[in-house]
Formats: C-alpha cells, sequence, structure tokens
C-alpha cells in the first residue's frame, strides 16, 4: 500500500510542488496519475523513489515511512520498487539481455544460470525473447520501453513506477505498453502511471488520480465511478 | 567474486575511455613521486653519512693531574655505573703522549724535551655511550664525579647533525605532502571526467537500487590502478636515476657512503605506493561526490 499523508513538498527556491496532499493506493491497484505541467506529478514519483524527501506529513509504502527513512536504506528500497522512465535509460553499449541482467546483478546473489533463465523468461513476458543479444539501438522505441520494463520487473517488486513511459512513442507503441503495464496488475503488482495523456488512461477504464497545483483535485475511474 | 571482477573491468574501460587524461595523470603522478623519492634517497643518504660523526659515541673524560690509581679505579667505576655508557677505556698519561706523539710525527722535534715526568697530559677515560640523544644528560653526570678534571664531548656536533636531520626531515615531510596534493588534484580531475562520461549509467544504477560501494567501486579501482601503475613505472625509474647518481658520486666521492637500491626498496616501495594509492582512492571519492548521493 501507498499512503501520503499530509505531504506537503516544498523546494529550496520556494516553489511548493505537493501542498498537503492525501492519497492512498491499495496493493495491486493501478493508478494513472494526471495533471498539466506543474501539477506536481514529477515530485510525487522523485517522492516515492525517494529522491527527494517530503517537506511535512507521512509518505508510506508497505510499513516504510519515506518522510523518516535512513539515506542508506535506500538502495534497498529501490530494489523493491520498479521505475520506468519516458527515455527508457537503457545502458547502450549492453545488450537487450545484460541491461535487464544488470538489475538481477545490482542486487546479487543469483548464479549465472539463474540470471539467464529469469532474464529470458522476463523478455518472454515483454515478448522480446529473439532480440535478447540485440542493443538498444537496434530496437524501435516500443521495444526498448519493452526492455526498460523488464529490467524494472525482474527483481519481482512489489510496486511498479512508472513515468510517462509512453511520451515517446507513438499511439500504436503507447497501447502496447500501457497494455503490458495494466497487465503487471494482473501479476499482483501495484501499478502508478504518471502521464498527461488523458485519452490513452481512459481506454483502459483504471483510477485516475488528478492533481494541479499540488493538489488532489480528482479521483476516480474513468466512467464516472468517483471513489 | 563477479562484482570485484566486474568493477575490475568498468575500472579498465574507464582508464583507457579517458586514455588521454589517464596518461597525463599517470605522467604527473610519476613525476611528483619521482621528486619525492629522489629526495628521499638523497635524505636518507646523508642521514647516513651524518651517522658517522655522530657514530664515534665517544667521550674523553679526563682526570685530575693527581689522580692515584685508586682515584683512576673510583672514577672508572662510577663511570661504568652511568646508564647511557657501554664501555670506558683507560688511558694513562704517557699513553696519551705516545697517542699524541705518533699522530704528529711529523712535528716529532715538539716532543724531543718531554720526559715522562715533564709530561703534560692527565689520565683520561675514553667513554663509550649507547645513545646519542642523551649525550647532554650523560655530558653532565660525567662532570660530576669527583677526580673528573674535564670532559670533552661533541655536544655541538650532535646539535647541528640533529639540527641538519630534522630540517631535512621537514623539508621532506612539506615535499611529499605538497607533491600529494598535486597528484591528488590531477587524479580527482582524471575521474571526475570518467565519472562525468558515465553520469547516466550512475542515474541508472542508483534507481535500480545499486548500493552506493557497488557505484564506487570502479571508480575507486580506477584511482588505485592509475597510482599502481605510476608508483611501479616511478620504482623502476627511480631505480634507474640512482644507479647513475651512485656510479657518478661513488667515482668522484670515494669517502661518501651510499645504500643500495635493493637496500631501499622497502622505503621506496612504501613510499611510492603509499602516496599513489592514498592519491588515488581518495581523490576518487572526493570526485564521485554527489554522484553517489542516493
Amino acid at each position: 500500500m501507498i499512503e501520503f499523508k499530509n505531504v506537503t513538498k516544498r523546494y529550496p527556491e520556494g516553489k511548493i510542488a505537493l501542498d498537503n496532499l492525501n492519497l492512498k493506493i491499495n496493493d495491486g491497484e493501478f493508478v494513472f496519475i494526471m495533471g498539466d505541467s506543474g501539477a506536481g506529478k514529477t515530485t510525487m514519483t522523485k517522492l516515492l523513489l525517494r529522491e527527494e524527501r517530503v517537506t511535512s506529513g507521512e509518505l508510506w509504502v508497505g510499513d516504510v515511512n519515506l518522510a523518516k527513512m535512513r539515506a542508506s536504506r535506500i538502495p534497498k528500497y529501490r530494489r523493491r520498487i520498479g521505475v520506468v522512465f519516458q527515455d527508457f535509460r537503457l545502458f547502450k553499449q549492453k545488450t537487450v539481455f545484460e541491461n535487464v541482467a544488470f538489475a538481477l546483478r545490482v542486487v546479487g546473489g543469483a548464479s549465472a544460470a539463474e540470471v539467464k533463465t529469469r532474464v529470458m523468461t522476463m523478455l518472454k513476458v515483454v515478448g522480446l525473447e529473439d532480440k535478447a543479444n540485440n542493443f538498444p539501438a537496434q530496437l524501435s522505441g516500443g521495444e526498448q520501453q519493452r526492455v526498460a520494463l523488464a529490467r524494472a520487473i525482474i527483481n519481482n517488486p512489489h510496486t511498479i513506477i512508472a513515468d510517462e513511459p509512453t511520451g515517446n512513442l507513438d499511439p500504436k507503441l503507447s497501447m502496447e505498453i500501457m497494455g503490458l503495464l495494466v497487465q503487471m496488475k494482473e501479476y499482483g503488482k501495484t501499478v502508478v502511471v504518471v502521464t498527461h495523456e488523458a485519452e490513452l488512461a481512459k481506454m483502459f477504464h483504471q483510477r485516475i488520480v488528478r492533481l494541479k497545483d499540488g493538489r488532489l483535485v480528482g479521483d476516480d475511474i474513468y466512467g464516472g465511478d468517483t471513489l | 567474486m563477479r562484482r570485484l571482477s566486474d568493477a575490475f573491468a568498468q575500472a579498465f574501460k574507464g582508464m583507457f575511455r579517458n586514455g588521454l587524461i589517464t596518461f597525463v595523470s599517470i605522467f604527473v603522478l610519476i613525476s611528483c613521486l619521482l621528486f619525492v623519492g629522489s629526495f628521499a634517497l638523497i635524505a636518507l643518504n646523508v642521514a647516513y653519512n651524518l651517522e658517522d660523526v655522530t657514530d664515534l659515541n665517544e667521550i674523553e673524560v679526563f682526570l685530575d693531574f693527581d689522580a692515584d690509581d685508586e682515584t683512576v679505579a673510583r672514577v672508572q667505576r662510577e663511570i661504568l655505573r652511568l646508564g647511557n655508557v657501554s664501555d670506558a677505556i683507560y688511558v694513562s698519561k704517557e699513553d696519551g703522549l705516545d697517542d699524541m706523539t705518533g699522530e704528529f710525527a711529523d712535528y716529532g722535534y715538539l716532543f724531543e724535551d718531554i720526559s715522562d715526568e715533564e709530561n703534560p697530559l692527565s689520565d683520561k677515560f675514553r667513554v663509550l655511550y649507547i645513545d646519542n640523544d642523551k649525550v647532554t644528560t650523560l655530558d653532565y653526570e660525567l662532570k660530576q664525579i669527583d677526580g673528573v678534571r674535564k670532559v670533552n664531548s661533541r655536544l655541538d656536533i650532535a646539535a647541528t647533525v640533529d639540527s641538519l636531520q630534522n630540517g631535512i626531515s621537514v623539508i621532506f615531510v612539506w615535499f611529499t605532502a605538497l607533491c600529494t596534493v598535486v597528484c591528488m588534484f590531477v587524479i580527482i580531475n582524471t575521474i571526475k571526467l570518467s565519472v562525468y562520461s558515465r553520469r547516466d549509467e550512475i542515474t541508472i544504477m542508483r534507481y535500480i537500487g545499486a548500493s552506493r560501494t557497488y557505484i564506487a567501486a570502479p571508480f575507486v579501482l580506477e584511482g588505485a590502478l592509475i597510482g599502481v601503475v605510476g608508483a611501479t613505472a616511478a620504482f623502476f625509474l627511480e631505480k634507474l636515476i640512482y644507479s647513475l647518481l651512485t656510479g657518478f658520486v661513488t667515482a668522484q666521492m670515494n669517502i661518501v657512503k651510499l645504500y643500495t637500491y635493493a637496500e631501499m626498496t622497502p622505503t621506496v616501495l612504501t613510499v611510492f605506493f603509499g602516496i599513489s594509492l592514498f592519491t588515488g582512492v581518495v581523490g576518487s571519492l572526493i570526485s564521485l561526490g554527489k554522484y553517489v548521493e542516493a
């Protein structure tokens, strides 16, 4: 479960990015976070990744209050979160296999055989098992994002955070990626997708949280079921 | 094990990725080490030769002119009881005169008229002591013994040698510190370039949950490798320079004693690898700065 309790985030220069935000996301839920530029979406992502610390309030992810978590515990925390970025952030000089395997190696503990099995399984989930030896530059944008998704889920995280995952993709590929993210919900993952593509979000009939000027202004499932 | 080999592989790649700046770093490191090393070798050899001056470790203790056998025996006992004394060799005034006659053989006519009865010298002891640092105390203690007329110690020489050695040590420490700072500055910039060229990878690693150690290891190893390469090259270059210099000095000045490079090797290796590994590792850690922050 993710819970924002009266969370305010004020940057050093004085800008208030999130203003007393209260939001609860249950385990296994799929949520779109939407809003215009400057609404606080990116700040929310940064707080969830513990890249930034809340100014006041509490931010719970499972049994961890990120507001009070020590810096030394951040790497371990992030291994429980899968993250997907708009610009994919793949290692250009590594193959698809190596990119996905890298996340396993960082955590350590897996034998070479186990790494191979798990990476190939993940590539199969995202439909790229035949591209394992390709380099990112040899893939389309959608395929690169699927590699990023495979990397995000290989350590079996309980939560996946996707920050504008379809921002660099055409509509068809965007549908594909969103479809895969929704599929993650079926695997029991909590999925938080930050996007500004309202039409795309509506097509998946999932919970949509709307932010404006750092405040919660909407929380519903497209179709009118206000939560 | 796999992580360590990965870190080494990344470190090697980093060295070659920044080829020119890595080369410059190693070159500067070698230059600094050669300066420090050459100065250290000179300082050690100077100290080695200065030891001869103080190594005489001998004080002459002259007895009263009318000292009888009993006084001589008592004074010897009292001298040998002192803590810093290893031996007290008795030299009668007759033996003293013989020594002086032999020493000034070319001026033998000066001693022709001096008979044993008219011997102007007094009996003395050649007191051999152990610790040069405590010679002032010994000098004072010897003067307090009843029957002792005069004490000839080399306090002035000991003081000069001591201040000379201290001066060399101070210069060496400052010189080493200065070279260490220069090396560190160069290595910091090299590793900064390496970190900058891999900043995107570092960002990805942080988001995936890589620990600080995991992220920092390749860069720290890169710094250490630069240090090891620099120290190794400097060691052999120093050996070459030293053999050329010792050959020249030995040919010109037979009186000068010099350490062999083999005798100096442990010192040179400790100084070279100490400085280079310290600058490499600490320089890398400083360069990483905010990049490894979570």
